[in-house]
């Protein structure tokens, strides 16, 4: 019995690369939602593209079109000049708005020097370009922060608690500029940041937790007291994330809708 | 936390030596932890609205949610083969599915990015193809190894399907 077990197991993985480490799996979910992200902005009208880490875009015709996603550790930013082989990303804009970045398993750095991995990420496109000019992690918070849970597991209160730790570390306020290498004006992330009152930062973590999507994508669902503090933080939870389950679409919509709405 | 049932140890044993160790961790995890009460469809809608009244209001401090105890059901010796049966089948059906469906937005968005003039539009030029790759891992995904690994599930569902009732039974070799 377990032999046949083993050997439609090896049939399988053997031809499923992403399934033969861990996190893999976890890996497949994030761009399920990503790919889901970028394909409901241009069905909202928005440009909206595939782009090596080199900052080149993937063209149909072209003769790479490798969509490269990070394995299981996170990282930073490499430079353009290491060439196409580092992670893609999926670029967007609305028509004469600005470019913006969606990122997967990026690591920023907080105010205490720490590095925390945003599972889904949306920043400014000059950001991005900034970076690849000599690699690197960003300072601050991107604008769309998506934690990503590909376990049968049911969320805990300590899910949210690790969460709403890091975004606490991410975030910049004008309160902080004293104590930031970076000059004034205070951006909500840095390097690259463009100007205006959309990037600049805000002065309570209550406004920059509105001005900000932030959610917990979860396969599966949530332990009961896990809900109790995503009002007071502006956390969604988006439970039940399968294959076009009716909580992925209430996601996208819920993400998208937010992008449509806000970003410049 | 529950006591992991011996009979599961050939099934664990044979997700590691295929490679898929971090199915049988999940797997071990899972049971360990056992069965929890999720909030009810109503709650996460309140949850969800909360966010957003929390967005809108301006000066009104948000909603908070009282707090439940959460219920933990262990599963028995039996539950725990089944679970761990369908749990391996779901989960990397689950996988591929998401992966297959994955590559085809992946293929959608570079088809469509030419139509916002991001080029000249041309109606002979090639369709996308794209092929996913890993940061530190060998190998790459395709459609066509997607079709391949989900005509295979039926013969892994079967295989599972015998050696759960095979271990119940305690016929299991």
């Amino acid at each position: 019995m377990i032999a046949a077990v083993q050997t439609a197991l090896d049939s399988i993985l053997g031809n499923s690369p992403a399934l033969n480490y861990a996190g893999g799996a976890g890996r497949i979910f994030e761009l399920y939602i990503m790919t889901g992200i970028a394909v409901e902005m241009q069905n909202r009208g928005f440009q909206v593209w595939l782009q090596r880490s080199n900052g080149t875009r993937i063209l149909p015709g072209s003769p790479n079109q490798i969509f490269i996603q990070r394995g299981g550790a996170p990282t930073g930013i490499p430079p353009a000049s290491a060439g196409p082989g580092n992670a893609s990303v999926i670029g967007m804009r609305r028509q004469n708005g600005a470019i913006w970045e969606l990122w997967n398993g990026v690591q920023f750095t907080g105010r205490s020097g720490a590095r925390h991995e945003i599972d889904i990420g949306l920043v400014p496109g000059s950001v991005g370009d900034e970076l690849r000019i000599a690699g690197g992690c960003p300072f601050g918070r991107p604008r769309v922060a998506i934690e990503c849970k590909d376990a049968a597991t049911s969320g805990s209160v300590d899910e949210m608690r690790a969460f709403i730790a890091r975004l606490y570390d991410l975030t910049v306020l004008t309160v902080h500029q004293p104590y930031l290498p970076t000059p004034l004006p205070t951006m909500a992330i840095s390097p690259g940041s463009p100007n205006g009152p959309f990037y600049t930062a805000r002065g309570t973590y209550w406004a920059e937790n509105r001005h900000s999507f932030n959610g917990i994508a979860r396969q599966s669902g949530f332990t009961a007291g896990a809900l109790a503090m995503t009002a007071y933080y502006g956390v969604e939870w988006h439970p039940s994330i399968s294959l076009n389950s009716g909580g992925y679409t209430t996601l996208i919509r819920a993400v998208c809708q937010w992008i449509e709405n806000q970003i410049p | 936390m529950a006591t992991i049932d011996p009979r599961l140890t050939p099934l664990i044993e044979t997700l590691i030596a295929s490679g898929a160790d971090w199915l049988a961790v999940e797997i071990l995890s899972e049971i360990r932890m056992g069965r929890v009460d999720e909030p009810s469809d109503a709650e996460l809608r309140e949850a969800r609205e909360a966010v957003e009244m929390f967005r809108k209001e301006k000066t009104v401090p948000p909603p908070t949610l009282v707090t439940r105890h959460t219920n933990v059901r262990h599963l028995g010796g039996d539950e725990q083969i089944e679970f761990a049966a369908n749990y391996a089948v779901e989960r990397i059906t689950q996988n591929i599915e998401m992966a297959g469906a994955s590559l085809q937005q992946l293929n959608e968005v570079a088809n469509r990015s030419i139509a916002h003039g991001d080029v000249p539009s041309d109606s002979a030029r090639p369709k996308a193809d794209i092929e996913l790759r890993w940061l530190d891992t060998e190998g790459a995904l395709n459609g066509p190894q997607t079709e391949e690994a989900r005509a295979k599930l039926p013969a892994l569902r079967k295989a599972l399907s015998e050696w759960s009732i095979s271990a119940r039974k305690g016929t299991q070799n």
